[in-house]
């Protein structure tokens, strides 16, 4: 019978994996916004789990950090739909191909 | 503690997001009345260096010396000076900004910059992992829209995006790493979680979790192989912006670091069986100082914008504060601030320079420099002092920073660094470093323009520019000064 933390553990290795997978694979900006959401997300699951089941369950500590990661997540989403408007103006897109005038 | 207490411990941060609320009231005011956006420009400013000194007297004069539960916030010495340091950057990037940055939303351009540096503030007094998370995550935001503020410039949009896209993964990284550390001690105070991995055996979990959070700081200082986004995200940014990214960010980036490496992370982790020492941070910070530096340094080479070159080098000067960082432990952090510290002033001066120059021609091109000993004496010498400062010329603060840097890595006991090869390397490198510099002097210096007219520098720049260069002349002339506090 596998542990309750195991199962949270692979859960979320699994979730940051997929995350990062959609950030290197993707073309489109909105799914690579989505990648790095889940991402931050995988590393949620970890603190509720360590608050849960962890050697140290109880302290509050992980409840919060979750809580301000949420908050730092929303935040840094909103900046990045901002940004993706902001190439969508200028090149009426959001493929990420489309934006390579910087090379060297 | 009581909240007088604390409200003293913050004077300076609250001065700042005072001083923020104030000019936006006064730019949405005086957008309301129609003004110009030059007097804009210069009110807001003029308001942001108000808030400088107001806020670096308040670090002189009210600051406590303050301890919060779970290292939430220690102020220390060394933490107050670099936030001098920080506010000194700021005042330089608002007054290059004033001259240089097109847009209509002036005051959030200077509110943002004015939040970047109160991530930074926290940064660099903090010992919690949940507080360096949240103030990381504050700096770097503010830097995201602020690398795409330029919204008539499509590499601003994909400057910022890219800059957007690596910090956001970067950050997950480090999340994911410190959820994994929290998991193995229970704590978020940096000194607890220090005690008790110290005692631990290196188990896969610790492992695991001393690489993601090394690759999401890797990120974040622009350390190679995770430094991709750095030239782009300098080239195409406001000027100004990439001021601030590559000079105040990297200074309270690597101050950061430093501190959390070296108190939370043990050198050497313990194995079960005690036969041999399991790889650390150590390890990766050698492997990422010897990427950074021949990797940066030979990309370096083929450069023809001097912002992206600027933008190797600084990948290449990563490599360089990561052998400080090495260093920390044993023989302290204060060859590496030196070195932050003093690579921050020259190079918000040579990106005042490119500015200035970037303002005149529409370029930066190394052509745009041809000539520019004869069209601007003063612009020419001030570029000399920055750019033989990054290379290490003596008398220049570069060249004791490196030597400081070089001593520090020589001096350590243990063979199992490969010390010896490190600093041949930064050594040799280093004289690599000295082609591109000084094809940029070329050009300044030797290179004749025929239709070369003069470059007329506005009074803000002239003085940020002068102040820069003197700063770096009296930093290595002095060295000691600047060495003993911090």
């Amino acid at each position: 019978m596998i542990q309750p933390l195991h199962a949270c553990l692979i859960l979320s290795s699994l979730l940051f994996c997929i995350g990062l997978a959609g950030v290197l694979a993707r073309h489109n900006t909105i799914l690579m916004l989505i990648g790095v959401e889940l991402m931050l997300n995988a590393a949620n699951v970890n603190f509720i789990a360590f608050w849960r089941y962890g050697a140290w369950a109880g302290q509050s500590a992980g409840v919060m950090f979750a809580i301000f990661s949420i908050a730092v997540a929303a935040a840094e989403i909103a900046v990045g739909l901002a940004l993706v408007i902001l190439i969508f103006r200028h090149v009426r897109t959001t493929s990420i191909d489309r934006v390579d005038g910087m090379k060297g | 503690m009581n909240y007088g207490d604390l409200l003293r411990a913050f004077s300076a941060e609250t001065l700042l997001v005072l001083f923020a609320g104030v000019i936006a009231f006064a730019d949405g005011w005086l957008a309301r009345k129609g003004r110009a956006e030059q007097l804009r420009h210069q009110i807001a400013s003029g308001l942001l260096l108000l808030a400088c000194a107001g806020a670096g007297w308040s670090l002189v004069r009210v600051t406590p010396p303050c301890m919060l539960p779970d290292g939430m916030i220690v102020s220390t010495d060394v933490g107050i000076h670099l936030k001098g340091v920080i506010l000194v950057l700021l005042s330089f990037t608002g007054l290059i900004a004033a001259g240089t940055v097109r847009t209509h939303h002036i005051g959030e351009f200077y509110i943002l910059l004015i939040l970047s540096a109160i991530g930074m503030f926290v940064m660099l007094s903090t010992e919690n992992l949940l507080m360096a998370f949240v103030a990381l995550e504050l700096a770097s935001i503010a830097l995201y829209i602020l690398a795409g503020f330029d919204k008539k410039d499509v590499r601003s949009a994909e400057a910022a995006m890219k800059y957007f896209l690596f910090g956001g993964v970067a950050a997950a990284f480090l999340l994911f790493g410190l959820s994994l550390v929290y998991g193995l001690t229970g704590s978020l105070d940096v000194r607890v979680v220090g005690r008790s991995l110290s005692h631990m055996p290196a188990s896969p979990l610790l492992l695991t979790a001393t690489v993601m959070v090394m690759a999401g700081f890797a990120f974040k200082i622009a350390a190679a192989p995770f430094h991709l986004w750095a030239p782009d995200a300098y080239e195409g940014a406001p000027v100004s912006v990439a001021a601030f990214v590559a000079s105040a960010s990297k200074v309270a980036g690597f101050a950061l670091f430093v501190k959390l490496l070296t108190v939370g992370f043990p050198g050497t982790f313990l194995t079960r069986n005690g036969l041999w020492d399991a790889p650390s941070w150590m390890s990766l910070a050698v492997l990422l100082s010897v990427f950074s530096m021949i990797w940066g340094n030979v990309a370096a080479l083929k450069q023809k914008s001097v912002k992206r070159l600027l933008a190797y080098s600084a990948v290449a000067h990563a490599g360089y504060m990561l052998i400080g960082v090495l260093a920390a432990p044993k023989l302290g952090s204060n060859a590496l601030l030196y070195y932050a510290v003093t690579y921050a002033l020259a190079t918000v001066g040579a990106f005042g320079a490119v500015a200035a120059v970037e303002k005149s021609c529409g370029s930066d091109k190394l052509d745009a420099f041809a000539g520019l000993m004869r069209r601007s004496p003063f612009l020419a010498i001030c570029m000399a002092a920055f750019i033989l400062s990054l290379a290490g010329i003596p008398p220049l603060a570069g060249f004791f920073g490196k030597f400081y840097l070089f001593a520090a890595i020589l001096k350590m006991d243990g063979s199992s660094l490969c010390r010896f090869w490190l600093a041949g390397l930064a050594l040799a490198t280093s004289c690599v470093s000295l082609y591109y510099y000084l094809q940029i002097l070329k050009q300044v210096f030797v290179v004749e323009k025929e239709d070369a007219d003069t470059i007329g520098l506005d009074t803000p720049l002239r003085w940020v520019l002068g102040l820069a260069a003197a700063g770096v002349l009296a930093a290595g002339l002095f060295p000691e000064a600047l060495l003993r506090v911090l």
